[in-house]
């Protein structure tokens, strides 16, 4: 086994426990915990791919994940801070507004 | 510096734009103040584009002039990219006329009027740009530019409550199926005439050539993609329904602008992007759309011989009447197409005073319903001459401007089959039948005054004002005008639709 | 001096514009004074004209109309014999009949806007006359139309009068169109359409496309001189006053139809078909408006259908190369015919606007209506061929141009070509014959009816002005001594008039020209024509005035009528009843309402009454064409308007529309609002994707 498939391996484990974080869980401060962790699955894939192929391109995605995670952290956190403060119970299911 | 390098195409684009803005903006000057402001621009926007046509004036010049031609977006090959020859030139004054007319006559809009002053000017702006567009993309915003005014005013200041929005949304919605596929054509020209590595490039001039380059299949697709904007726009049966109702629902102003100039749009586009950018194709479908022209002008002769309210009956004439158009435009050859773009021209004179006087009279009468009108000629003789004068002109006589369309229309058509000619004088004839089927109705018979609707009428009962005076008899003289001395339009025209003419048959048969 | 048609055409016209433009700040004596001046004078330029006959090569004015690629069109006035010809009939007919218009509209409120149109109508009839092209012609073509149109409705509250107007424009609208279609063959084949290019093109000689363009313009020409199938707005034009049915409808419009065959005779005598229809044609409508006018109660429509049958005379001769006959009867026509209709005006206006014959009688014997009697009887002679009137001559030149008794007739170029036989020409030749003796016949009936016999008018005729009676009395000389142009012992002017043009052709055409031998008169030509005239004359005289005739009900309407001579028709006694009480009340109104009087082409009129209804209501056209086009054609625009566009309007609408709706509302379900429903979609969506690409996408 080499040192790449091992850390695919912990990245799809990563990415999987994510997913059925945001999926399962009603508390949207999990969820979004939980979509944190897809995304660092996914840098932990990248940082592998490029220390393997020897090129920049995954630490520039990197980067760039991390910065588009923050951006989205801030205004996920701004909503949900937001909707506790109307509801002061939060959880997903109840929210579904935008029903068709 | 040359005359023609002043930007002038671009002027006359975007001043009725920025006179829009202003008449929004300027809230605290008094309507009356606004709409002399209004008058005003439209009547120097009118005079600017005389330039541009009085510089075509002795019908020598060849080709575009008076191009713009400004980078925009270089990977989908938009430029910003303007220009006029002396079909454009035409089209160009015939739009500014008709603003003017329609701004004057819409002096005495009760709601929101600066609004309503201003969305005109913008429909004015934008079917000019469409008129003076050599590049498809830029032809394509400025086609969808015009929905917009368009819409706003069906929708908001239509005559029914109930079903002005309905007609504003149907027209909107037809039009925009019509001119997608139109987008997706191009963007397949876009990709199909692109040499591998190349700039794309939506130049008309340019792009003519490469069109003939292409498979036959694809010209053909690419054509029938084209002519289903167009033939919503026109419109021609059966793809018409929208029509009717927003002639009708349209405020006068607005239904002068629709019926006088955004038609001539779909016509000219046929004729611009259909015969000449696809000549093969075109001539392949001509049979096709000759027959639908055919089907347009009998069928809107017999709908308007049914109908009822006046406005309707003139809205279903004009269906007939654009049928003649088109069926100069597929006619392929120059006295068809020389015809057609008269007539467009004859019939953005006629029409427009038509739904003129009859806004007039309905505006004396409180009702639109033939039914309810008879014998008024001893009331208001010198409306009734007007009328008549009007009627004849539409119906086509000898010796006033219709005819001189008509008459060069179907000898185009004669040409390419005498069968097309002789189904289009049934159409000469039916209009003859409606016409004065209209005219006798409301003139003539025994007088009928009990049944008009006097709580409706916004007018006393008085024969013509000094201000309908001013309005009509510039239009009356033109009708004249034209009527005897057609060669004003068509010696213009002659050089430049036998070049592109020529230029056309050299394509198609060039591959 | 060629020069001053352009003055001919010009008066008029600003006559017209003054009386539109100005004609209620005139007073009447003023706008009378305008119209008839403006006229008058242009007689003058005619005569001057025609007087100092130096025709010009080529024609004056001229502009050009329109350019479209090959089709350069211009326009130009042209003098020449054929018509200066009808310059001459148009203004000086035309100015008789303004000047009796101003005494018989004398009443009328709109005295301008009559004389306005009246004016209109010289100026678009000179136009078509003296246009040097096919455009020109069109264009006077159908504005001779229109001031037709207009001076039928004139009485525009009359809803009769309204329909009639109606009827005529769209039938001279269909008339239109065929020349149109005449001129797109023209223009095509010869590239030009000035008659100077046109008529003597090289490609005359040969092609198909001569018999199409002469098909075309007969359209043309059968619309507007009323000739089957398209005649039957003729007699409803009779609800014009009767100055107009003079002037229009008589001696100048109708003959335009006429002018054009003789006018594009190269291209009527270079085609085969045009051998054989123009002169079935002819005689046939000849016939046909002849036995239409013996059951006609009303003296005007006595007169129209008597108009359309001398027209198809016209045609006869046009079609067999007759030139010069037609357009010599066409001028004694107009002198005649005009003559009767003004004569038929002095009765009317002296009775107050009654014009049905059943209540007229005996008129010659009041003193205000002698005049007319005399005038009446004058032109009844000539067109029943009397010798010495001017119809004699000109019908004789016609009968003298088919070969009645076969001999040895020589076919021109054109009835050789189309293998026209002389039995058939002989044929034609007896129908004009038997038309004669019908015509002569009708003619006295009308004058027996409304001059001889008992009275049957209320109240007093009145007297008519002179300005009446003088264009009258000028119009009676003219019938009596019109004739004398042809003979060769007199001016013998015609056939050397028409020579410039007959000359021009022969070089350049098929020559199909058949001059009248004016010196060949032959007996027995003379003996069958002048032999039908009398015949007719005498059995009218028997008929009507010297064995009275019983009449057919014993209604108590016709009970009152039974003294009278026999003027009573075989009538619906219930019609007849009501319509002597209409007619007291029509008298004071000034008018009559022919609408009830008449119920029109109905079905139970149709066949109420036999032979008599069946010619009545001529032959029953106008109910076919109502049966084949006016009532279907109404009833698909009814449909197509309020029920097929709505329909169609509404499926888009519920189809499209509802099927768009329908779709979106199903699609809607699939948003619940629950975010992790989403989430769990975009999973889903993601496996899939990924799963393409490692099964399909590898694959390649």
């Amino acid at each position: 086994m080499t040192s790449i498939t091992f850390t695919l391996i912990v990245s799809a484990i990563i990415f999987a426990l994510g997913t059925m974080g945001v999926l399962l869980r009603r508390n949207p401060l999990v969820q979004f915990m939980s979509i944190e962790l897809m995304l660092n699955a996914v840098n932990l894939a990248f940082i592998s791919f490029s220390g393997t192929l020897g090129t920049s391109e995954g630490q520039i995605f990197v980067l760039m994940v991390l910065t588009v995670a923050a951006a989205e952290a801030v205004v996920g956190l701004a909503i949900i801070v937001a909707l506790f403060r109307r509801r002061r119970r939060i959880d997903v299911d109840d929210i579904h507004a935008m029903e068709g | 510096m040359n005359m023609a390098d002043f930007p002038l195409l671009s002027v006359l684009i975007f001043l009725p734009f920025v006179g829009a803005i202003l008449l929004v903006a300027l809230a605290n000057v008094p309507a009356k103040t606004l709409h002399s402001l209004a008058v005003f621009l439209a009547a120097f926007e009118f005079g600017l584009s005389l330039v541009i046509l009085f510089y075509f004036a002795d019908g020598s010049k060849r080709g575009y002039y008076w191009g713009e031609n400004i980078e925009w977006v270089r990977p989908l090959g938009l430029n910003y990219q303007l220009g006029a020859d002396s079909i454009s030139a035409w089209l160009i004054v015939l739009t500014t006329f008709v603003t003017l007319i329609a701004v004057i006559s819409a002096a005495n809009m009760s709601q929101r009027p600066r609004l309503y002053w201003a969305w005109l000017l913008a429909l004015g702006g934008s079917i000019v740009g469409v008129f003076s567009s050599v590049n498809l993309l830029v032809f394509y915003v400025f086609w969808e530019v015009m929905l917009i005014p368009a819409y706003f005013m069906i929708g908001s200041w239509g005559a029914t409550p109930g079903l002005r929005a309905k007609a504003a949304i149907r027209f909107v919605l037809y039009t925009l199926a019509g001119s997608l596929l139109m987008l997706i054509a191009m963007l397949a020209l876009i990709f199909s005439t692109t040499p591998a590595g190349g700039t794309p490039s939506l130049d008309f001039v340019t792009i003519r050539q490469a069109v003939a380059n292409l498979p036959e299949d694809t010209q053909r697709w690419l054509f029938l993609a084209f002519a289903a904007a167009f033939v919503v726009k026109v419109p021609l049966v059966p793809f018409h329904s929208w029509q009717p109702d927003a002639y009708v629902e349209a405020p006068t102003p607005t239904t002068v602008m629709l019926a006088g100039v955004m038609s001539k749009t779909g016509a000219y586009g046929f004729l611009r992007f259909g015969v000449l950018l696809f000549p093969a194709a075109a001539s392949f479908y001509a049979p096709l759309l000759c027959g639908l022209a055919l089907a347009s002008i009998i069928y809107g002769a017999l709908a308007a011989l049914g109908a009822r309210e006046l406005k309707r009956i003139l809205a279903y004439s004009s269906l007939s009447h654009l049928g003649f158009i088109v069926l100069g435009i597929f006619a392929l050859n120059n006295q068809g197409v020389n015809g057609a773009v008269l007539q467009m021209v004859n019939h953005g004179i006629t029409t427009p005073a038509l739904f003129l006087a009859a806004a007039a009279l309905t505006a004396r009468t409180g009702t639109n319903d033939l039914q309810k009108m008879g014998g008024l000629q001893g009331k208001w003789p010198r409306m009734a001459a007007l009328f008549l004068i009007l009627s004849l002109a539409s119906l086509g006589l000898p010796g006033l401007n219709q005819f001189a369309g008509e008459f060069l229309i179907l000898g185009g058509a004669f040409q390419s089959s005498p069968v097309y000619a002789i189904i289009g004088v049934i159409g000469v004839v039916l209009a003859a039948w409606y016409m004065m089927r209209v005219f006798q109705g409301i003139w003539h018979g025994p007088e009928q005054t009990s049944l008009l609707d006097q709580q409706a009428a916004t007018l006393p009962p008085t024969d013509m004002r000094p201000s309908e005076y001013a309005l009509f008899v510039p239009l009356v003289l033109l009708i004249i005008v034209l009527g005897v001395a057609p060669v004003i339009v068509t010696g213009v025209l002659d050089t430049t639709i036998t070049d592109w003419l020529t230029q056309a048959a050299k394509l198609a048969s060039g591959r | 001096m060629p020069e001053a048609i352009g003055l001919v055409l010009l008066l008029p016209f600003l006559g017209f514009l003054i009386n539109a433009l100005f004609g209620n700040r005139l007073s009447k004596a003023a706008s009378a004074w305008v119209a008839c001046g403006a006229v008058g004078l242009a007689f003058v330029a005619a005569v001057v004209m025609a007087l100092t006959p130096n025709w010009p090569n080529g024609a004056a004015l001229t502009y050009d109309w329109t350019l479209s690629g090959s089709w350069k069109i211009s326009f130009g006035l042209l003098a020449d014999p054929l018509s200066a010809w009808m310059c001459l009939i148009i203004t000086g007919v035309g100015f008789l009949i303004h000047v009796y218009s101003i005494g018989y509209m004398s009443h009328e409120p709109d005295f301008r806007r009559y004389f306005a149109y009246l004016n209109l109508f010289v100026t678009a009839m000179l136009l078509l006359v003296t246009s040097d092209n096919f455009v020109g012609l069109l264009i006077g073509w159908a504005n001779v139309g229109l001031a037709s149109f207009l001076l039928i409705g004139f009485y525009t509250e009359r809803p009769s009068a309204v329909a009639a107007a109606r009827k005529a424009i769209v039938i001279n609208t269909i008339g239109d169109v065929g020349l149109i279609l005449g001129i797109f063959t023209i223009i095509t084949n010869t590239g030009s359409l000035t008659y100077r290019e046109a008529l003597t093109s090289g490609n005359i000689a040969s092609g198909d496309w001569r018999n199409w363009a002469a098909l075309f313009l007969f359209i043309a020409c059968a619309a507007k001189s009323a000739q089957i199938p398209l005649q039957t707005w003729l007699p409803d034009a009779m609800e014009g006053p009767t100055p107009v049915s003079a002037l229009i409808h008589a001696a100048t419009m109708v003959t335009a139809g006429v002018y054009l065959v003789v006018r594009a005779h190269t291209i009527f005598g270079a085609s085969e078909w045009a051998a054989w229809f123009i002169p079935i044609i002819g005689a046939l409508t000849a016939f046909y408006a002849a036995t239409c006018a013996l059951a006609q109660t009303d003296l005007k429509r006595v007169l129209a259908y008597s108009t359309i049958s001398q027209l198809g005379y016209m045609f006869m001769a046009a079609g067999v190369g007759a030139y010069e006959a037609s357009m010599f009867h066409l001028l004694t026509h107009a002198f005649f015919k005009a003559l009767l209709f003004l004569s038929a005006g002095l009765v009317i206006h002296a009775l107050a606007g009654e014009q049905d014959m059943r209540n007229m009688g005996g008129l010659r014997r009041e003193g205000a209506t002698r005049f007319a009697a005399i005038s009446f009887i004058i032109g009844a002679l000539a067109i029943s061929g009397i010798p010495i009137f001017s119809g004699f001559f000109s019908k004789e030149a016609i009968l003298g141009s088919f070969p009645l008794l076969g001999g040895d007739y020589v076919l021109n170029a054109s009835q050789q070509a189309a293998g026209v036989p002389v039995w058939f020409l002989a044929l034609i030749g007896w129908v004009g014959v038997v038309t004669a003796f019908i015509t002569a016949f009708y003619m006295f009936r009308a004058y027996f009816l409304t001059f001889e016999g008992k009275t049957r008018f209320e109240g007093h005729p009145h007297a008519n002005p002179q300005s009446m009676t003088v264009p009258v009395g000028v119009l009676a000389v003219l019938t009596t001594v019109g004739g004398f142009l042809a003979f060769e012992g007199g001016w013998n002017t015609l056939e050397t008039w028409f020579a410039p043009i007959k000359d021009e052709v022969a070089q350049n055409g098929p020559n199909v020209w058949r001059s009248i031998e004016t010196n060949r008169f032959d007996v027995v030509g003379l003996v069958i024509g002048v032999g039908a005239g009398v015949a007719g004359i005498a059995l009218a005289y028997i008929i009507y005035m010297a064995r009275p005739v019983r009449v057919k009900s014993t209604a108590t309407a016709l009970a009152t009528m039974a003294d009278s001579p026999k003027p009573v028709l075989v009538e619906n006694p219930k019609m007849y009843a009501a319509k002597a009480t209409q007619s007291r009340r029509a008298a004071e109104i000034g008018y009559i309402d022919r609408e009830r009087s008449n119920p029109g082409p109905g079905v139970n009129a149709f066949l109420r009454s036999g032979l008599n209804t069946f010619l009545l209501y001529g032959w029953g056209f106008d109910l076919l064409y109502n049966l084949l086009i006016v009532w279907p054609g109404k009833g698909t625009a009814s449909l197509v308007a309020h029920w097929f566009d709505r329909g169609v309007e509404q499926a888009v609408d519920s189809g499209l529309g509802g099927s768009t709706a329908g779709a979106s509302k199903a699609a809607r379900r699939t948003e619940t609002g629950f975010v992790r429903n989403y989430a769990l979609g975009i999973l889903l969506g993601a496996v899939a994707i990924l799963i393409y690409v490692a099964v399909i996408g590898l694959q390649r």
